[in-house]
């Protein structure tokens, strides 16, 4: 059942935080603060850089709400695009350290409640975040939007930059590298790690 | 992946692309990896920030107010600046650039006709044969004592005037632009942030002056 909050529009609420109305901008933050940190997090792989990021997304939204235009797109994608540019930024500045060492923090696993089945599930997450780290940030970009995000193709377009044409493309490139990478996995659940216990 | 694959691609739209058993089984492996919840302290921080900004007296908003502008824009009004800033000063060093305070309103202008019965209490004296002298007051009554002396070719009727005394042409106070006209020309005197004399002789000598003769005085 939808609250009176939910029905109030991003841009209703955007007013409202403009005119210093503290409950408006709580609403906003609510909404939309665990895309935008989810977001960042799979791009850079680091909960304190996609904090960080996350942070500095909002923070452009206090300081110049008159960058969001309404009109131009949702503020969920106006949001991403502003993590996109922070990330990306972020990537120029430390290509080596964000590409080898922060993508290496522990993986997040899906947690199911037998021992053994976690363990399991921690090793296929672990090995679904290097396959994505992997990829180029602008594959990944689309990856993350599409299977994560569920973005659609005309929405991440937008948020991107780009043309649908080369989000398609983009998708379709970045799931081909993910089903090489993870074929193992694809084809049998702990495939390559009967693979590897093979070669020992 | 060569090119033929890509157009395959394009074609297909939004639900074709999350549609298909081997993307249903991508995306199913792909969710294992599940993103940490957002931490606590970033709610902290966002609302502080909000709560700073709020806070701002208008005064300070004001003076920490930021414009966005396109970095060629901002190249090009930098190049502009530079270039007009050149360009004065080069001007100003030549002497071409000069003030024209004779333009002014008809409340800074006071133009004071020569009293026939005064010209013995010299202001402006402009040396020449047959020796001109003409003397000038302003409003107050108070003498304006500025002297200039120029010098003329007996043949060619162009005056170069020549200030004697400077430092008293301040006492002129308020009178931005002081015109002397008698029958043999104008003699002007304009004040402000700087003094500038000229001196239009109208005939002498048998026949006519240059239109204008003008010295910036110190």
């Amino acid at each position: 059942m939808p609250d009176a909050w939910d029905r109030d529009s991003d841009a209703s609420l955007m007013e409202r935080t403009r005119s210093g109305d503290e409950a408006a901008l709580l609403q906003l933050y609510q909404r939309h603060r665990d895309p935008t940190f989810h977001f960042a997090y799979r791009m850079l792989g680091s909960a304190e850089q996609a904090e960080d990021v996350t942070h500095d997304c909002f923070l452009s939204l206090i300081r110049s709400p008159g960058r969001f235009d309404p009109r131009r797109g949702s503020l969920r994608a106006y949001l991403y695009a502003a993590a996109r540019n922070l990330v990306l930024k972020r990537f120029r500045r430390s290509l080596n350290e964000v590409a080898g060492e922060n993508l290496g923090e522990k993986a997040h696993a899906a947690v199911p409640e037998e021992p053994l089945r976690h363990l399991l599930a921690e090793e296929l997450s672990g090995e679904v975040r290097k396959a994505l780290a992997q990829m180029s940030p602008l594959q990944r970009e689309v990856i993350v939007l599409f299977e994560y995000e569920e973005q659609s193709l005309a929405e991440i377009a937008s948020i991107v930059g780009t043309d649908v044409g080369t989000v398609k493309s983009r998708l379709h490139r970045g799931r081909e590298c993910l089903r090489r990478e993870l074929a193992p996995y694809l084809n049998g659940a702990g495939g390559k790690r009967r693979e590897k216990s093979d070669h020992e | 992946m060569n090119e033929k694959d890509d157009n395959k691609d394009f074609l297909k739209s939004d639900s074709e692309f999350t549609g298909g058993a081997d993307n249903e089984k991508l995306r199913s492996l792909l969710r294992t990896w599940q993103a940490p919840d957002a931490p606590s302290a970033l709610d902290t921080r966002v609302l502080a920030a909000y709560r700073r900004r709020n806070t701002l007296p208008t005064w300070r908003r004001m003076v920490t107010a930021t414009i966005p502008v396109p970095a060629p824009v901002a190249m090009i009004f930098v190049v502009l600046l530079l270039a007009s800033a050149l360009l004065a000063a080069r001007a100003l060093r030549s002497g071409e650039l000069k003030p024209d305070r004779t333009i002014t309103s008809a409340a800074q202008t006071k133009t004071t006709e020569a009293p026939a019965n005064q010209e013995k209490a010299p202001a402006f004296e402009v040396n020449s044969p047959g020796s001109v002298t003409e003397t000038v007051r302003n409003d107050s009554s108070a003498p304006i004592a500025g002297r200039a002396a120029g010098s003329m070719d007996a043949g060619r009727s162009e005056v170069i005037p020549r200030v004697a005394k400077p430092a008293s042409l301040k006492t002129v106070g308020k009178v931005h632009v002081l015109s002397i006209e008698s029958d043999h020309g104008t003699i002007q005197l304009v004040t402000g942030d700087e003094y500038r004399l000229s001196a239009t002789p109208k005939i002498y000598a048998g026949g006519y002056s240059k239109p204008s003769n003008e010295r910036r005085l110190p």
